[in-house]
């Protein structure tokens, strides 16, 4: 009899063990043949789930200003905040049905934005002529020395790019052969 | 003392009870288990492309490794029917370079390919960036030494080995969402590509495409790198041909990347084809050969880009006729009958409706 109780035991263990599984607290579930995996899931890698709003972004992250209104990555893009003739807007459909990259292109193409892929967060920003610079002054067309003289020395570089680092923030100066700047990205750190 | 006869069979009877129900609680945990995990049959059915490869009967002189770039732009059925090719896509979704290589080895355990197609356009990252793609590319992959270390090489952060292993532990929570396609497919799942192809007859005309973010990476990565490397090692070591391949996809990519290739191809003696470079040839037009505005080939633009480049392989390889190999012949029959109807079946939806209904991301469920 008491045989019989553990056998029984086993099967019934299997069966809750399921179910707690089944229930617990665990990101967004995975659909059959929809998304595979939720977007809250999907990692970039350094602990800061992609998609999902940093909330402390604005007071630990850098801060792109453009027509008066904050930008920074991870956290969401308002498009109120602009009006619809500012820029031209282009999705792209993700590999294997994951979802919509956003991309702002405001006039000119002096500014992109980028969000991650299905989600209005943030995930990059473009700034690629002089007519707009960063918050604290930089922009396309000043060299290394400028940027040191602003930013301070780079968080690490490479032969085309200065990178400071910041909460889970990352702000590049793309640099031509002459140490020039071609570009400024505001990156979602990876 | 020796225990008598009845005590005797009292054990053995508590024995066969705990074994029965030990065999039963696996198989309930097992059939969980076939219940839970996605099965890509519909909608997203990029899932399903690395496993249908086992169920192959017929040899492949020219194998493709790559993503989307891969598995939507080259039509094996039409190569076949053109030029007697026999070749296979073991394409998946944003399916990594280092996945390519493991795919690869894998192959080999089953066949020697006379040509290895890779497509260049995984080169773009570096490491395994998303979870929902490992899953695409890496649950359906047969179980070896190769799987494992492929999983090892994509984990990202969060993701374990056992989830891989037992993937009810990653998909239990999906008990809510389950469809008619979960309870429909869990002892058995139909073959939806066309020997790795992805079929979309629908069109949607290119329009413009959005400006490309800034090249912060000039060069590829260095891990990106290794596995080329690792995947030219191994051809060469199996005597096979590496042909390197870009599709006639202007968006997502850079032209350093392309020199990058061009400088890599040549220091190494392989052929790089950047059919961007020959839409114009194979008659490819944008107005009509995409479904989705310029981002992938639709039937008709791999169809084109398949005829141009099965001619050129005919033409720099030594690949058997297999029209002329009955057995092989039989099989491929069989595959242009499924990619005939399927074509008629996107069609009538497509006059019925105005769009796909069954096929695509969003595809309707029943």
């Amino acid at each position: 009899m008491k045989f019989t109780k553990a056998a029984a035991l086993i099967m019934s263990l299997s069966i809750v063990g399921v179910s707690v599984a089944a229930c617990n607290n665990e990101p967004e579930p995975v659909s059959s043949d929809v998304n595979v995996i939720s977007t809250q899931q999907q990692n970039s890698g350094n602990g800061t789930p992609a998609g999902t709003v940093d909330a402390k972004a604005e007071s630990e992250n850098y801060v792109f200003v453009y027509k008066g209104v904050n930008l920074i990555v991870n956290t969401e893009f308002d498009e109120s905040k602009f009006s619809e003739d500012d820029y031209e807007i282009y999705e792209v459909e993700s590999c294997a049905g994951q979802g919509m990259t956003t991309e702002y292109d405001f006039k000119g193409g002096s500014v992109q934005v980028e969000t991650f892929t299905g989600s209005i967060v943030i995930s990059r920003i473009a700034v690629n002529d002089a007519a707009v610079t960063t918050a604290e002054g930089v922009y396309v067309g000043q060299t290394t020395d400028d940027i040191k003289a602003v930013y301070g020395e780079p968080s690490w570089t490479t032969e085309a790019m200065y990178v400071y680092e910041k909460g889970s923030s990352e702000l590049r100066f793309l640099l031509d052969g002459e140490g020039k700047i071609t570009n400024i990205m505001y990156m979602a750190k990876y | 003392m020796a225990k008598s006869p009845k005590k005797s069979s009292k054990t053995s009877a508590k024995i066969i009870t705990a074994l029965v129900l030990l065999v039963l609680s696996v198989a309930i945990l097992w059939f969980v288990q076939r219940l839970l995990i996605p099965k890509y049959q519909r909608g997203v059915i990029e899932g399903s492309f690395t496993e249908e490869y086992y169920k192959e009967k017929v040899p492949h002189d020219v194998i493709f490794f790559g993503d989307c770039d891969a598995y939507e732009s080259y039509s094996p059925v039409k190569m076949y029917e053109e030029y007697g090719i026999s070749s296979y896509i073991r394409g998946s979704g944003e399916q990594y370079i280092c996945q390519s290589y493991y795919l690869l080895r894998d192959v080999l355990r089953t066949e020697t390919p006379k040509v290895v197609v890779l497509s260049i356009h995984n080169m773009q990252h570096d490491v395994p960036r998303n979870e929902a793609y490992n899953r695409m590319t890496l649950d359906g992959m047969r179980w070896s030494k190769d799987k494992v270390d492929a999983i090892n090489v994509s984990m990202t952060e969060g993701e374990t080995f056992a989830s891989y292993v037992f993937p009810v532990l990653r998909y239990h929570d999906r008990w809510n969402q389950l469809t008619k396609t979960d309870f429909e497919h869990v002892f058995s799942k139909d073959i939806i590509s066309h020997n790795g192809y992805y079929m979309r007859c629908d069109v949607k005309p290119m329009g413009k495409l959005p400006p490309m973010m800034p090249l912060m990476q000039r060069e590829f990565g260095e891990n990106a790198m290794y596995y080329l490397d690792q995947i030219r090692l191994l051809c060469e070591e199996n005597n096979i041909e590496l042909l390197l391949v870009r599709a006639p996809i202007e968006y997502g990519w850079y032209e350093q990347w392309d020199i990058n290739i061009e400088n890599y191809a040549a220091q190494h003696g392989l052929t790089y084809i950047n059919f961007c470079e020959h839409a114009d040839a194979m008659g490819l037009d944008m107005s009509t050969d995409t479904y989705d505005g310029g981002f992938h080939l639709n039937l008709y633009g791999a169809e084109k880009l398949s005829v141009y480049f099965g001619q050129y392989l005919v033409d720099n390889y030594d690949l058997t006729d297999y029209r002329t190999v009955p057995e092989v012949a039989s099989e491929y029959e069989k595959d242009i009958k499924f990619y005939n109807d399927m074509i008629a079946d996107q069609l009538y939806e497509i006059e019925t409706y105005g769009e796909l209904r069954s096929y695509g991301a969003n595809a309707i469920e029943n």
